[in-house]
């Protein structure tokens, strides 16, 4: 317990420095979780990003392309710095150019496996992780083992 | 001065990029004139508001995202930087103090804690007042002369900032030796281009623009 104490410590405080941005949490309405496919293969999207754990929330931008049958996607903070890019085929989730801060195995392997969860994932039951869709296409996905959450609003809808 | 002679190699292809586009190093007199002109802009230069745009080019992707917003920027260390579009977004720097506003969230860090913070406040200053030039301890400049820019290169020295930024192009007016332009580019291939439009020296802004409680 303490070891996934110190990973999440970890793992959003590095987030924090980057990313920077705080707030409290924001309950988001329960609804049933999906079990579709979310995500337009047809055109490239862009989410906003909040990432909240229990001691701070941290904002940045998502875009998100369906490439060669697999996710590609690259995250930043609004100002355009780069966290990581992202491609998840059907068999795993990899990361990609890290900025330096985030460059630890036990982050890299935490958001791997949400990335796929949120990307591939979502039709299969998975312990301690959920996926909730929201008014006006938001997605909020749990990871209640690193009690960490992560709220994707569309951008230009 | 040397140093502004050496086009290194690191930097090399990037800078057959700037020579096609009509700039080539600037010669020894070209230097001494492009720094007399833009330390005298930044001297008389007591603020700036102008609108911006910027532009990310996601090499992985082959995407680029639009932005655009409001910069303000006072001589005493204070800058507001701020997105209207597509989201709302706002930096304001106060000295060192850094507030990170995202709707309503709001987060004020020390940008003396950080050094990839102290990286990119000096990035926005001299993006807006040219202070990089003369910041050897974070970068390394280049400079270029042509009949319609003039531009200057910085490598950042500081390995935090080097592994976000592989350098920077400032693209300067011949008009008034303001930046126009300011492209960053990372290591993983991926560009940030800010345009900085409808310049306006010398207004006053007020405090509240700044304020970061």
């Amino acid at each position: 317990m303490k070891k996934l104490q110190i990973v999440s410590s970890a793992l959003i405080s590095v987030w924090a420095l980057l990313f920077a941005s705080c707030a409290s949490f924001r309950n988001a309405p329960a609804e049933a979780p999906t079990s579709s496919l979310i995500f337009s293969t047809e055109k490239t999207s862009q989410y906003h990003v909040q990432i909240t754990t229990n001691r701070r929330t941290v904002t940045g931008v998502m875009i998100l392309k369906h490439m060669d049958g697999e996710w590609r996607g690259s995250l930043m903070n609004e100002f355009g710095v780069k966290a990581f890019d992202f491609a998840a085929s059907k068999k795993r989730c990899t990361l990609s150019n890290t900025a330096a801060m985030l460059n630890k195995w036990y982050i890299r392997k935490t958001i791997e496996g949400d990335f796929y969860f949120l990307l591939w994932g979502a039709t299969q039951h998975k312990r301690g992780k959920s996926l909730q869709r929201l008014p006006e296409g938001a997605l909020l996905l749990k990871n209640e083992k690193r009690n960490m959450t992560y709220l994707f609003q569309p951008i230009g809808l | 001065m040397k140093r502004f002679f050496l086009l290194p190699a690191a930097c090399m292809s990037f800078c057959m990029g700037v020579n096609a586009q009509d700039v080539a190093p600037a010669t020894g007199e070209q230097q001494q004139a492009m720094l007399k002109n833009i330390a005298a802009l930044s001297g008389k230069m007591k603020s700036l508001t102008c609108d911006f745009e910027q532009v990310k080019e996601i090499a992985m992707l082959s995407e680029k995202m639009a932005s655009k917003g409001k910069m303000y920027y006072r001589h005493d260390n204070r800058v507001r930087w701020e997105y209207v579009s597509p989201y709302a977004y706002t930096l304001i720097m106060n000295n060192h103090k850094i507030l990170l506003q995202s709707g309503g969230n709001k987060n004020v860090i020390d940008g003396k804690s950080s050094q990839l913070f102290q990286g990119i406040i000096s990035i926005m200053t001299s993006s807006i007042n040219g202070a990089g030039l003369t910041d050897s301890k974070n970068f390394k400049a280049d400079l270029y002369w042509g009949e319609k820019r003039r531009e200057v290169v910085l490598t950042p020295l500081q390995k935090e900032v080097k592994q976000t930024f592989s350098h920077i192009k400032l693209t300067i007016s011949i008009k008034d030796y303001s930046v126009d332009k300011v492209e960053m580019k990372e290591p993983g291939g991926d560009v940030t281009i800010i345009q900085l439009l409808n310049k306006r020296f010398n207004e006053e802004i007020a405090d509240s623009k700044f304020s970061i409680d």
